[in-house]
């Protein structure tokens, strides 16, 4: 197909938020290709300024209704950083728990609701439902226990409420967290069945080299602590401390979208489950690594397409870390008061999407006058228009419009981007005279 | 003695917590009925995804959330799941990851044949009510639904569709 046209795909479904996806083509070749968000700003940012930095955690989880305990955990570690408090290895244990709950919610509902239908055939869960219910439901079972994680810690697995900076307001009841641990020990077979389930689909086997960032510690899995492994294209790796992010990730504003562009020396670059496997991959747990190893996957991995192997692969590892925290569990002191201090503080954990960057300025009272944060889908943004420009070069454009249409939708659910968070910035610029 | 679960869908805020606060009443209502045949459940969600984690063992389903719509006077519409919406609405596949309506969760339980045999979905217009509604107008909803319920709503085997009107307050 060399006819010139152009794709306008108005309202992208089954991704979280509004944008679009604007593609012309002329001789065969993409001529102009913009991923518009157009979702209005929300302001979070301007509307935490004023406030004590003990309500900031549950403000900023209502940013995101399906990772709520990533903008709590960065946040409460930005304070932390700032009041030079250190959490006690129980409150990092039950952090982790914390956190593993959101994995596992989110991924599992990527996976099943939203990418899945893409590689079956179907136009939605409700259909792929029909010729595939046991695969569901099993996806359904996994997404409820990530939120009964969540719920154990933060009292409701929607907008959870029971983190605090220095902890968590309660530690939860033994006899409660036995029950909850007898509930997972059975999930972890079932997201093994989900690894291999994924892994037999058949996926576009597309390399393409590109620069990707996720947290790393040296010394397991990183969901809430670490520095900043970039692994660039020359194969070479540089660690960044999470303080230090301004002066190598520059946000920028383009005009077809409402959301930052977020770039790395002015390099698009990923962040993600593909990331954070590709650099941390040695640190899963042996169950883990024997199916990797069984199933013949190597990584790092530059086919995007296995994003939702690599999503399945940390629903496995989030359950193994869970049912570990879960068995090692007594309750200890929760939380603790904070000596407050004016200054800047810096936090960045792993959201299911990718590195969720806060900073906060306080004054001595612990007012907040000055917030900024960088979640995974401005981050991701420049990248996805990357990969739809190579993919859709080598593997969809000389098939018809509706085809290149279906890739190009499915390239950009592949990155579950989350529009609704990437759009609660809006710089404005003001000149008076 | 089977199982009717009242699900009211919502949130803490404004007019979402509308269909939370009449499934309360209701519940009330028709626990104080004591010839009314079923054993009554009731849970809140403010996802209507997780309702599909609780529906085994549930023969009658009786979901309460808010809605708007043009009248400008409290009403609430009741639409058995699926046939009247089928005809109705259609399929609604509006699906994110942060957001399942109602009715795209109802038919996904359809299809993984999770659906109690009878489904009734009760619509009340949140543009209308405030904080400032009295608490009689949510009582009266309440018992107008009860009334609905007890009159025969819930006992139409799913092959008696039969069109409802709205109930208006």
């Amino acid at each position: 197909m060399t006819d010139d046209y152009s794709i306008h795909i108005h309202a992208l479904t089954r991704v979280e938020g509004e944008g679009a996806l604007r593609l012309d083509i002329a001789q065969g070749k993409i001529t102009a290709l913009q991923l518009s968000i157009y979702e209005p700003p929300r302001l979070f940012e301007k509307t935490v300024v004023g406030r004590r930095f003990d309500e900031i955690p549950d403000m900023v989880a209502r940013i995101c209704g399906i990772c709520p305990v990533a903008y709590q955990m960065s946040a409460v570690q930005a304070f932390e950083n700032l009041f030079q408090y250190t959490p006690t290895p129980w409150i990092n244990a039950m952090r982790r728990l914390y956190y593993c709950g959101e994995w596992i919610e989110s991924h599992a509902l990527h996976i099943h609701l939203l990418a899945l239908p893409d590689y079956l055939g179907f136009t939605n869960v409700i259909a792929m439902a029909e010729r595939h219910p046991a695969e569901v439901r099993r996806g359904l079972a996994l997404q409820h226990i990530g939120n009964e994680i969540i719920a154990l810690l933060g009292g409701r697995s929607v907008n959870p409420v029971g983190a605090c900076v220095g902890g968590f307001y309660q530690a939860p009841q033994p006899a409660k967290v036995e029950e909850l641990r007898l509930k997972v020990l059975p999930l972890i077979e079932e997201a093994e069945k989900l690894v291999r389930w994924v892994a037999d689909l058949a996926m576009p086997q597309q390399q393409h080299k590109f620069i990707y960032a996720a947290l790393h510690n040296g010394l397991e899995y990183p969901l809430c602590d670490g520095t900043i492994r970039v692994s660039e294209a020359n194969n070479t790796t540089q660690d960044i401390v999470i303080s230090e992010f301004e002066q190598h990730f520059k946000e920028q504003q383009v005009a077809y979208s409402t959301a930052l562009h977020c770039l790395y020396h002015g390099q698009d670059y990923l962040v993600g489950p593909l990331a954070r496997l590709n650099i941390n991959h040695t640190y899963l747990p042996e169950r883990v690594q024997l199916i990797i190893a069984e199933l013949g996957l190597e990584f790092p991995s530059y086919n995007m397409f296995q994003s939702m192997l690599a999503r399945a692969l940390e629903i496995l590892f989030a359950l193994i870390e869970s049912e570990k925290i879960l068995s090692a569990y007594t309750p200890a002191t929760s939380h603790y008061p904070m000596t407050l201090r004016a200054g800047r503080g810096f936090g960045c954990t792993e959201a299911p999407r990718g590195l969720l960057w806060h900073s906060y300025t306080c004054d001595e009272l612990g007012l907040v006058s000055h917030c900024r944060i960088v979640p995974p889908t401005s981050q991701n943004q420049a990248r996805i228009e990357a990969d739809l420009k190579f993919a859709l070069a080598h593997i969809a454009l000389q098939q018809d419009r509706a085809a290149v249409t279906q890739t190009a939708e499915k390239i950009i659910r592949n990155y579950d981007p989350c529009i609704s968070c990437a759009t609660h910035f809006l710089r404005l610029e003001i000149n008076r005279p | 003695m089977s199982t009717l679960l009242i699900a009211g869908i919502g949130s803490y805020n404004e007019g979402d917590q509308w269909g939370w606060r009449v499934a309360r009443l209701l519940k009330k209502i028709l626990n104080a009925q004591l010839q009314f045949p079923f054993n009554i459940a009731l849970k809140c969600y403010r996802s209507p995804m997780v309702l599909l984690n609780d529906l085994s063992g549930v023969e009658r389903l009786v979901c309460l959330d808010a809605f708007v719509s043009n009248a400008d006077f409290p009403e609430v519409v009741s639409m058995r799941f699926p046939e009247e919406w089928a005809v109705q609405r259609g399929v609604d596949d509006k699906i994110s990851s942060h957001q399942m309506s109602l009715p795209a969760a109802l038919h996904l339980a359809q299809s993984l044949q999770m659906l109690p045999d009878c489904v009734i979905i009760y619509g009340i217009n949140a543009d209308i009510l405030s904080k400032a509604t009295p608490t009689a107008m949510f009582r009266n909803m309440a018992k107008q639904i009860a009334t609905d319920l007890t009159k025969g709503h819930c006992y139409i085997t799913p092959s008696l569709t039969r069109q409802r009107a709205s109930v208006n307050f």
